[in-house]
C-alpha cells in the first residue's frame, strides 16, 4: 500500500469503528479498500454535499456602535497601527504618496503595482516586481491597490493577479495601499464572494492588517519583523472605475 | 525529534529552579496572553455561538475527512499544484528532501510548521546535505540554540533578551556583527536584515497551514511577521506540510476559525497576515512560485480518529490551554520533552509517542480545567487526560507504589466499617503528632506533602464518629 | 478538643446543632442526604456540623448516611476506573432515596453530579439511577443560595477575607458568586478579591503528592497573591484547596488565617482556623531542618 492508500484506508477503518461503537451499520472491508478514487474531478459523497448545502447561516459577529462601516474599519485600522489619509479622487494619489513619504521622512525607491500605472508617478518611479531592488538593498515604498477592505477585521485585502504581484505586499520595506470607499465591505464572507467572482482560484488572497510585528522576544510587541515596517492607507471617497 | 518526556519530573524540578525562564515566562497564565484573551473574547457578544458553531464544524469535517481530503486534493491539483500522502512521519521527510533534491536545492527558507516539529523535517533535511532556515523570529531564535520549542506559537517564550542578543552575538559574526545589541528594537533589526538576504536566496520555501480548503483547494496560512508570505512567494518551490485533520469543506468556515484563532491564541482581532493560497504562479504572474506542493501527515491521526481522543483532532493549535495552564506557567514547555507542551501536548504526545515513554504528562495537571474553559474548539482536555490515566493504569504503567496505593485505599474506602475504622485511628495517629500545634511539619508517610507545607491537624475525632456521638 | 457544638442525642434525622437556638425549620422540609466527603470527615469535622446548621436553618431534614466514605475522586483520577465505578454504586445506594443530596464541597459534588453519570453510562443497570441521582446533587452554598434561598443567616465575622475558587466547583458546577453572596449577608465581612482567583492553588488531589515541587510553586503564587489583598482570612469551599494553601501559610509562618465558606456562614469559627493551634498551645522547639 501507498502512503495514499494507506491513510485513505487508515480514515475510513477509524470512522467506521466509531460508527460501529455508536451502533450505527459500518461499511465493509471490501468498500474501505474499494472506495478510493483517483484525485480528479473528485466530487464529495451526496449525504456531505446536501448536508453543507442544508445547513445554516454561520454567525458572525456585529461590528459594534457603528452603523457607519468606514468608521468601522477606520477604528479597526488604528488599532492595528495602520495610519490613513482620506482623499477625494484618485488623481490625487501619487501627490498624497509623496506628502506621506516626507511627512514620514521616509527616502529610497517608489514601487508601484502594475494596476496602477496609469497614474502619474515621478520618473525613477519601479514597477514589477521588487525582487533585484531588495537583493541590493534598496528600501522601498509600494503603492497597490486592492480587492476590499473588511471593516470586521480592520484589513486590507489584495488579490494576486498578473497586474498585481502580491510580493509588493511583502517585501518593501513601506506599503500604501489605495482603497475605494465602495471597495469597503462588512465580514470576511463578502471578501470570499469578491474572490468567487474571479474567474479562477486566485494564487493569493492577502489579508493585511497592519504593519509586520513581532512579540517572540519577551512577549513584548515590536514593529517591522519581516513584512513592512509602516501601512498606510489612502481612502478614496470616489467610487472604482 | 527525540521524546524526552521521561525525565518529565526532572526536567520540571531543574526549570523550577531557573530564574532566567522564571523572568522569560512572566506572568504569562495571568497578565500575559490570558488576559489579553479575555479581553478581546469580551468584545465578541456572539463569541460562545461561533464557538459552538466551529465544533460542529470539525466534527463534521472528522467525520467524513476522507471525502474532504479526496476534494481538496482534487482541487489542488486542479489549481496545478501536487499532492503527497505521509502515513508517518519517515514518509513526509523523505517526499519533502525529494522535492528538494529534484531542484537542486540550498536554502531551505521554513515558516514555523509544528507537523514540521514532529517530523523532525530540519534534521532530515541537514542529513540530505540541505540548509533549513527558520524564519520566525521565535523559531529563528530556538533554531540557533539548538532547542525545540517550548511554546507553539511563541517558540522562544523562555528566552529572555540577553540570551537573544548572546544567541545573534555568537552567530552573526559571519555576516558582519561584533558588538552585542542591548535593544529590543534593534535585536529584531538584525535578524530582519539577515533572513532577508536568506528569503531572497532560497529555492525551496516550507511553511504549515492553518487550514485547509476543500471546496477550493487552498490553504490559510496566519503569520504576525510576514515570514510565511515571504517564505511562500519568493522562492521556486514552494511546499506546504500540514497535519490532515486541517481540512474545512469552505471558505466560511474557515472564516469561523480565524474569528477564534487569533483572540484565543494572543488575543489579537486577528492576526497580521491571514493568506489564502492555492497553486504555482499562474500564466501571466510576475511572481510566485513555479512548483508547489502539499505533504498531507497522518502521523498517528488516524489512530486518534479511531480512539476515544478523537475530539483532540478538533485542535487549531492556538495555545490557549498553555496560555492558562498553571502548571505550564510554572515549568515552561521544555519540561514536557517533545514538540507540543501544556495541556494539549499532554494529550498529544502520549498519543503519538506511546504512553510508555510520556506516562507523567497526563498525571502532571491538576485538572482544574482552566484549559478547556478557553478552548475555542470545547476540547474536553481535562476528560482526555483522563482517559491517558486510565489506559496508564489499567496496562499496569503507572508507578507501583501509586497503583497498589490507590488500590489499596480503594478496597478500604469500598468497605464503609472498615473505612470508618481505619480513618479513626489515621486521625488519632494525626492528631498526636501535632501536639496541639495545629500543624505536623514532617509526615513520614506524605513526605512529597510536607516538603514545602505543613500538614493542618485534624481537629481531633472523624466527623462521622462525633456525629454519632452527638445524636 | 475540636468546639463541635453540643449536641443533644436525637435520632438519625438532626435537628439541634442550630447554635443560635432559634427554632429550625419544620420537619415537612426538604430531605437531605448530606455527604460530608472524607476530607471533613478526616480533618475538619466542624465543617460538617456548619453544613448541617444551616441546612436546617434553611428548613432542611439533615441524614448523614453511615455508609458513606470518598466520593471516588482519586481512583479515578489516578485512571483505576472499576474501583471508582463500584465506590459511585455504593454512594448512589446510600443517598438516592434523598430528595436532595448536599455536599460541602464543590470538587466531590462535581464527582456526584458531572462524573458519575459518564462512569456508569455503559452500565445497563446504573445509568439511569446515576443519572437521577446526579440531578439531585448539589453543592452546599449553591443549594443554600440557589435551591432553599436561605436568607436569613445570623452571623458575625469580623474580618477582611479574600475568597479562592476551586476549580471543580467553578468549572464544573458554576460555583462563583453563590458563596459571595451569602458572605455578603455576614456581619463584618469585607471581601478582598484576590487576582487570578479562578487559577488553580495547585492541590489537585493526587497531583499535589505526585509533583509537589509543581505544586508547591503553585502554591506559593496563589499565598503571594492572597496576601497581596491585604486580607486577614483565606476563605474557600473545597477542604483539599484550602488544606493546601493553609499547609504553606503556615510552613511560612504567615498570619493569614484559612477556613471553610460554611464556618462563617453558620457562624462557628470560635474554632482555631486550619493549621493554627489550639488555644493554650505553647510552642516547642521543633527537631528538623524544614525549610521555610
Amino acid at each position: 500500500m501507498n502512503p495514499r492508500e494507506q491513510v485513505l484506508r487508515n480514515i475510513r477503518g477509524a470512522i467506521n469503528a466509531r460508527k460501529g461503537r455508536a451502533g450505527n451499520s459500518v461499511e465493509s472491508d471490501a468498500a474501505l479498500a474499494d472506495a478510493n478514487p483517483s484525485g480528479a474531478d473528485y466530487q464529495l459523497p451526496a449525504a456531505v454535499s446536501e448536508y453543507l448545502d442544508n445547513r445554516g447561516n454561520p454567525s458572525k459577529p456585529s461590528l459594534g456602535e457603528h452603523t457607519d462601516m468606514t468608521d468601522r474599519l477606520l477604528d479597526q485600522m488604528q488599532q492595528v497601527q495602520i495610519t490613513v489619509t482620506r482623499l477625494q479622487t484618485s488623481r490625487e494619489v501619487p501627490a498624497a504618496v509623496q506628502e506621506y513619504l516626507q511627512e514620514q521622512g521616509i527616502d529610497g525607491t517608489l514601487i508601484v503595482s502594475p494596476a496602477l500605472n496609469s497614474m502619474d508617478w515621478p520618473a525613477d518611479t519601479l514597477q514589477g516586481v521588487p525582487r533585484a531592488a531588495a537583493e541590493e538593498g534598496t528600501l522601498l515604498t509600494s503603492v497597490t491597490p486592492c480587492l476590499c477592505a473588511v471593516a470586521e477585521t480592520g484589513s486590507v485585502v489584495t488579490l494576486s493577479g498578473d497586474a498585481t504581484p502580491n510580493t509588493l505586499n511583502f517585501l518593501p520595506d513601506n506599503h500604501v495601499v489605495v482603497i475605494h470607499q465602495d471597495q469597503i465591505v462588512n465580514h470576511m464572507e463578502d471578501a470570499w464572494k469578491l474572490q468567487r467572482d474571479s474567474q479562477q482560484v486566485p494564487r493569493a488572497l492577502n489579508f493585511l492588517t497592519g504593519p509586520s510585528r513581532t512579540a517572540d522576544i519577551e512577549q513584548t510587541l515590536e514593529l517591522g519583523a519581516h513584512g513592512p515596517r509602516r501601512m498606510h492607507v489612502l481612502l478614496v471617497a470616489e467610487s472604482r472605475r | 525529534m527525540q521524546v524526552r518526556s521521561q525525565e518529565f519530573k526532572l526536567r520540571s524540578s531543574e526549570a523550577l529552579l531557573d530564574d532566567s525562564l522564571r523572568a522569560a515566562l512572566g506572568n504569562v497564565v495571568s497578565s500575559g496572553f490570558a488576559a489579553k484573551r479575555a479581553s478581546a473574547v469580551a468584545l465578541v457578544p456572539e463569541w460562545q455561538r461561533i464557538r459552538d458553531e466551529a465544533r460542529v464544524i470539525k466534527d463534521h469535517v472528522l467525520d467524513n475527512l476522507d471525502s474532504y481530503l479526496l476534494q481538496y486534493e482534487s482541487q489542488v491539483q486542479a489549481n496545478g499544484g501536487q499532492v503527497h500522502w505521509a502515513a508517518t512521519p519517515d514518509d513526509a521527510n523523505k517526499a519533502i528532501v525529494n522535492i528538494c533534491r529534484s531542484v537542486n536545492a540550498k536554502i531551505v527558507t521554513k515558516g514555523k510548521s509544528m507537523v514540521g516539529e514532529e517530523t523532525g523535517l530540519n534534521e532530515a533535511l541537514e542529513d540530505a546535505g540541505f540548509d533549513p532556515v527558520e524564519t520566525d523570529l521565535g523559531e529563528y531564535i530556538i533554531q540557533l540554540a539548538e532547542e525545540p520549542p517550548s511554546h507553539i506559537i511563541a517558540p522562544a517564550i523562555h528566552k529572555t533578551k540577553e540570551q537573544v542578543s548572546d544567541l545573534f552575538h555568537q552567530h552573526h559574526q559571519q555576516y558582519g556583527l561584533q558588538d552585542k545589541i542591548d535593544d529590543r528594537a534593534d535585536l529584531v533589526a538584525e535578524a530582519r536584515t539577515v533572513l532577508r538576504k536568506k528569503f531572497l536566496d532560497a529555492d525551496v520555501g516550507i511553511t504549515g497551514a492553518n487550514f485547509l480548503i476543500a471546496e477550493t483547494g487552498q490553504h490559510v496560512l496566519v503569520t504576525n511577521e510576514g515570514n510565511g508570505d515571504l517564505t511562500s512567494n519568493l522562492p521556486k518551490v514552494q511546499i506546504v506540510i500540514v497535519g490532515i485533520e486541517k481540512v474545512l469543506p469552505t471558505l466560511e468556515d474557515a472564516a469561523c476559525m480565524l474569528r477564534m484563532l487569533a483572540r484565543s491564541a494572543t488575543g489579537q482581532h486577528f492576526s497580521n497576515y491571514t493568506s489564502i493560497m492555492s497553486g504555482p504562479r499562474r500564466e501571466g504572474e510576475l511572481d510566485g512560485p513555479e512548483q508547489f506542493h502539499v505533504v498531507l501527515v497522518d502521523n498517528k491521526r488516524t489512530g486518534m480518529l479511531a480512539s476515544s481522543l478523537h475530539e483532540m483532532l478538533r485542535c487549531i493549535r492556538c495555545g490557549a490551554c498553555m496560555n492558562h495552564c498553571p502548571v505550564y506557567g510554572s515549568v515552561g514547555g521544555h519540561s514536557y520533552g517533545w514538540v507540543y507542551p501544556g495541556p494539549m501536548g499532554s494529550v498529544l504526545t502520549p498519543a503519538m509517542q506511546g504512553l510508555e515513554k510520556t506516562r507523567d504528562l497526563p498525571h502532571a495537571c491538576t485538572l482544574n480545567g482552566r484549559c478547556a474553559e478557553v478552548c475555542p474548539m470545547s476540547i474536553p482536555l481535562p476528560s482526555l487526560l483522563r482517559e491517558h490515566r486510565r489506559e496508564t493504569f489499567e496496562r499496569g504503567l503507572m508507578d507501583p507504589g501509586m497503583r497498589y496505593g490507590i488500590r489499596f485505599w480503594a478496597a478500604v474506602a469500598k468497605r464503609p466499617r472498615l473505612y470508618r475504622a481505619a480513618t479513626s485511628i489515621a486521625v488519632k495517629v494525626l492528631a498526636t503528632m501535632s501536639r496541639g500545634s495545629g500543624r505536623i511539619r514532617k509526615l513520614p508517610l506524605a513526605s512529597a506533602w510536607t516538603q514545602g507545607r505543613d500538614m493542618p491537624a485534624p481537629q481531633g475525632d472523624t466527623f462521622m464518629k462525633l456525629y454519632r456521638k452527638s445524636r | 478538643m475540636p468546639a463541635t457544638p453540643e449536641q443533644p442525642a436525637a435520632g438519625d434525622t438532626h435537628s439541634a446543632s442550630n447554635p443560635t437556638g432559634k427554632p429550625v425549620g419544620s420537619t415537612s422540609g426538604p430531605q437531605v442526604g448530606l455527604f460530608v466527603s472524607c476530607l471533613v470527615d478526616l480533618y475538619r469535622p466542624n465543617v460538617g456540623f456548619a453544613a448541617i446548621s444551616l441546612l436546617e436553618r434553611a428548613g432542611c431534614k439533615v441524614s448523614v448516611p453511615a455508609s458513606q466514605t470518598c466520593c471516588g475522586q482519586p481512583a479515578y483520577n489516578t485512571g483505576d476506573v472499576s474501583d471508582t465505578a463500584a465506590i459511585a454504586r455504593a454512594t448512589i445506594a446510600a443517598f438516592e432515596e434523598f430528595e436532595y443530596i448536599v455536599v460541602p464541597s464543590g470538587s466531590c459534588a462535581g464527582m456526584l453530579r458531572k462524573h458519575y453519570p459518564e462512569l456508569l453510562q455503559d452500565d445497563e443497570q446504573w445509568a439511569d439511577r446515576a443519572h437521577s441521582f446526579s440531578e439531585k446533587v448539589f453543592e452546599l452554598t449553591s443549594f443554600l443560595q440557589e435551591v432553599v434561598k436561605l436568607d436569613d443567616i445570623n452571623a458575625r465575622f469580623d474580618a477582611r477575607v479574600t475568597y479562592h475558587d476551586s476549580c471543580s466547583g467553578l468549572r464544573e458546577l458554576g460555583i462563583k458568586q453563590q458563596p459571595r453572596n451569602l458572605l455578603a449577608k455576614v456581619d463584618g465581612v469585607v471581601l478582598n478579591e484576590m487576582e487570578s482567583t479562578d487559577v488553580c492553588c495547585g492541590f489537585g488531589g493526587t497531583f499535589c503528592v505526585k509533583y509537589p515541587d509543581i505544586s508547591e510553586r503553585m502554591v506559593s503564587d496563589k499565598v503571594a497573591l492572597a496576601e497581596q489583598t491585604g486580607a486577614d482570612v483565606l476563605l474557600g469551599g473545597d477542604l483539599g484547596c484550602l488544606l493546601n494553601i493553609s499547609g504553606r501559610l503556615s510552613r511560612l509562618d504567615r498570619p493569614m488565617r484559612v477556613y471553610h465558606v460554611a464556618e462563617v456562614l453558620a457562624d462557628m469559627t470560635d474554632v482555631p482556623a486550619l493549621a493554627v493551634a489550639e488555644t493554650g498551645f505553647v510552642s516547642q522547639p521543633e527537631d528538623g531542618s524544614e525549610k521555610t
